[in-house]
């Protein structure tokens, strides 16, 4: 079910969080967990199988690591983590591998062909095999007690708001609050009809109000120029492609972030308070600083459980680049079963061994032109290296294939000088010159889009305290209520609606 | 009663702002976007059923904007519409024949990639025409009871309509508004709006402008039901001595290079001899040195003028057919 459905917005969500809301404490998990089926059961039921086998095995797995020691201990976690990546293996990697393997043995003049399985990659497989693989592994570290109710381990790893692209949870922060909502169980556990009078339940409809501004109204409609340049680049000049990566780095941006806020809204609705994802993600000021703002629970996941174990950054300088690059290749891996995702991590992965590598170059530039005098113009211009830096990986992230990727990097170049000829054109036919002319997109809408673009970069240069919607909250009355229906006005009248998907619903 | 005092308080505004602004934008609607898409249908039902010409045109939207009946040197009527395809032309005859329509020749639109899909779109205003033999070809096969009503309780919303309503009444009244606002700003002679007319003769006219950029995808499957249905015209056809006259609209050469290298001429061959075998005629006006890119409204349809020409070009073709 897409959170921007009708059928989400108008029946799903009012319907569950009211039935919470009704019945009592201890039975709301039934609630929660019938409800959650259903939400997933909504795009291909027989997948929740697929779900049900990963909730069988990683339970088991947990008890039985928490009463085993020694080498018993390790081999059960090592089973558990087979099983979910075998699970992961088949439906989002097996296609990609004899795809490959075909291609391989072609180069090699072997006529050699494996069978492909064309199944269908359940809807946030990924998401859910790395939450109930955190589960297994912080139970084995002793770092968390083996959940021993079936029902509450079930909803940690099926709860419907973070079910298909996260944030992914770790189980000691998600597993106490499915037991006892913390937010409600400061107020003393109210139940019936007066607990939707919590102020929970106004921040969370806060939260989502934003995620669907961010996903309805700016990702979707910078999608409408973003798709079809993206799915025909050889039919565009380079300043259109420049154009379409700049606008997909906003909309992939406020896809997943607003995708973010409505899950947590959600979840806080009911008071849960999900993990944060993002943190004013385009004010980074160095790529490893992007990766703290980005994607948060994804980044810390991989952090722990995989560069850390490998050594982390308490190796010598080439192992640590070894460190990167492994964590990185992973990373983009499991984003997609695609060369373009790997080489997307990969680029992600250079570009903090060159930071490290030229760290003092950057220092001695920096202390030649006195910047660290001015340290607004110094972070600004940090920002946006860092923007232009991620900006040119997307276009890895996006592009259909590698041939459509160098293509776009090849032709981006020519930008300058299309852009430089407008100067010497007629006002109308700026979208002819640059190459946009085609797209049923009228000029008011691209100055929507180019407004909307830079403010989402321009929002987040300010310092980050807080969530905005926290930050909203300690406002004058009437700045909140005029806030709230500036983003009413703006989904009702500006959003786009198509039903689209979001974009990390398919990872 | 408190909280649902203040959440009346609070919607009471969105509900007024969202008034005015579609009751603002709604003199600006029709010349947009000119008449809904049932209401075209159903104009377009009564006028055809209406009979009282000699000569019907048939096919998807190409033909629906193209053919400017008054041209054809005929009385004629434009009974085409945006996304249909063999089938939907298949029962709109039957219709017509149902209610004693008679006329003695049919222009039929034929286009590469018209076999190549089985469009629903228009089906909310087709039911009520067509009927349910029609609608069987929608009917997902080999679903099972339990299948059906599973789909209906996790679908039970058409989201479909709630997108389409949301359009209707806000985003594309406050869109109009918006651009009229920009032209205001702007202090310049407000650009001619599009122009979108339902004409009585049944031609649709969407005029937009010339486009440079052409990023077009055309699939020239031909579907097993599609090729179906158009041998059922050609022999409905037949049976009832109408002759059909089969034309390829005039194209883009983007849209030409679009398909696969030979599958047009190939096309063209199996268009030629359905047309033999049936005693129908086909009129190729794809590559037609007469119409450049600034005769296109948009990615693929004719402006208003080029339709006229087009228009008069196939009143001649039909003139030669009678006097031959």
């Amino acid at each position: 079910m897409l959170f921007n459905s009708a059928l989400f917005l108008l029946l799903f969500f009012p319907v569950v969080t009211l039935l919470y809301y009704l019945v009592p404490q201890p039975a709301r998990w039934r609630v929660l967990l019938v409800a959650s089926c259903y939400f997933y059961a909504v795009g291909i039921p027989a997948y929740l199988l697929v779900l049900a086998a990963v909730i069988v095995i990683d339970f088991t797995a947990g008890i039985l690591i928490e009463q085993s020691t020694g080498t018993k201990r390790k081999a059960i976690l090592a089973a558990s983590l087979a099983s979910n990546l075998l699970l992961l293996g088949v439906f989002k990697y097996a296609d990609f591998l004899s795809g490959n393997l075909t291609a391989l043995a072609a180069l090699i003049g072997w006529n050699y062909s494996l069978a492909t399985l064309g199944w269908l990659l359940p809807i946030g497989l990924s998401f859910h095999t790395f939450q109930s693989m955190a589960y297994t592994i912080e139970v084995y570290r002793g770092a968390q007690r083996a959940e021993r109710h079936f029902g509450y381990f079930a909803l940690y790893v099926l709860f419907y708001p973070q079910l298909v692209a996260g944030p992914i949870e770790r189980p000691q922060h998600l597993l106490p609050q499915l037991h006892r909502p913390p937010l409600l169980s400061a107020r003393g556990l109210r139940g019936g009809l007066a607990g939707l009078a919590e102020p929970c339940i106004m921040s969370g409809l806060q939260l989502m109000l934003l995620g669907l501004f961010k996903k309805l109204v700016i990702a979707d409609r910078l999608a409408l120029a973003v798709d079809p340049i993206y799915s025909d680049p050889h039919l565009y000049p380079g300043a259109a492609l420049l154009i379409a990566t700049g606008f997909f780095a906003i909309q992939i941006y406020c896809d997943f972030s607003g995708y973010t806020h409505i899950a947590r809204g959600a979840a806080m609705t009911m008071g849960v308070d999900l993990a944060h994802n993002f943190k004013a993600t385009y004010g980074a000021r160095s790529i490893g600083d992007f990766w703290r703002r980005w994607h948060i629970s994804l980044s810390s996941w991989f952090r722990d459980y995989v560069y850390v174990p490998l050594g982390g950054n308490r190796v010598s300088a080439a192992k640590w680049a070894r460190n990167v690059l492994i964590t990185f290749f992973l990373s983009g891996l499991w984003h997609g079963a695609s060369w373009t995702f790997i080489a997307w991590g990969v680029l992600h992965g250079c570009y903090l061994i060159a930071g490290r590598a030229t760290s003092g170059i950057r220092a001695s530039i920096v202390t030649a032109l006195r910047l660290q005098t001015m340290p607004r113009l110094h972070g600004a211009m940090q920002s946006l290296i860092v923007l232009a830096l991620v900006t040119f990986a997307w276009i890895f992230f996006r592009a259909e294939s590698l041939a459509d990727a160098w293509f776009i990097v090849t032709s981006i170049p020519a930008a300058g000088a299309q852009v430089l000829g407008l100067l010497r054109g007629a006002p109308e036919g700026v979208m002819v010159r640059l190459g946009l002319a085609g797209l049923p997109i009228a000029k008011h809408e691209w100055a929507l889009m180019f407004v909307l673009a830079i403010g989402v970069v321009a929002f987040d240069q300010r310092r980050w305290h807080a969530p905005f919607v926290f930050e909203l909250a300690l406002r004058p009355a009437w700045v909140r209520v005029s806030a709230a229906y500036a983003l009413i006005f703006s989904v009702l009248f500006l959003g786009v609606y198509r039903t689209a998907t979001f974009i990390y619903f398919q990872f | 009663m408190k909280v649902l005092f203040r959440v009346l308080l609070f919607v009471a505004p969105i509900v007024a702002v969202a008034w005015l602004v579609e009751r603002t934008a709604r003199p600006l609607w029709p010349e947009a976007v000119g008449p809904g898409m049932v209401e075209r249908i159903d104009r377009s039902f009564a006028d055809a059923s209406a009979g009282g010409y000699d000569v019907l045109v048939v096919g998807n939207s190409r033909v629906y904007r193209g053919v400017n009946p008054d041209l054809l040197g005929a009385r004629a009527y434009n009974f085409a519409q945006d996304d249909d395809a063999f089938n939907q032309v298949y029962y709109k005859l039957k219709y017509l024949d149902e209610r004693g329509v008679r006329f003695h020749t049919i222009v039929m639109g034929v286009d590469y990639f018209e076999f190549s899909f089985l469009s629903d779109r228009r089906n909310v205003a087709y039911s009520k025409y067509l009927g349910d033999e029609y609608l069987r070809d929608f009917a997902s096969p080999d679903v099972s009871r339990a299948a059906h009503i599973l789909n209906t309780v996790l679908h039970p919303i058409d989201e479909q309509a709630f997108n389409n309503t949301m359009i209707r009444q806000f985003t594309r009244p406050a869109s109009l508004l918006l651009e009229r606002a920009v032209t205001v700003m702007q202090a310049s002679p407000p650009r001619p709006p599009i122009r979108a007319v339902l004409k009585p003769n049944g031609q649709y006219i969407l005029d937009a402008g010339p486009q440079r950029v052409d990023p077009i995808r055309r699939d020239a499957t031909r579907l097993p039901i599609q090729e179906q249905y158009f041998k059922r015209i050609l022999q409905w056809a037949a049976e009832r001595k109408v002759s059909v006259v089969m034309v390829m609209p005039p194209l883009r050469k983007m849209e030409l290079d679009a398909y696969p290298p030979g599958i047009v001429d190939a096309f063209d061959d199996w268009l030629e001899r359905a047309a033999a075998d049936h005693g129908a005629a086909y009129v190729n006006f794809a590559r037609d040195p007469g119409f450049t890119d600034q005769d296109f409204a948009d990615v693929t349809h004719l402006t208003e003028a080029a339709a006229d020409r087009w228009s008069r070009m196939l009143g001649d073709t039909l003139r030669s057919r009678t006097t031959r």
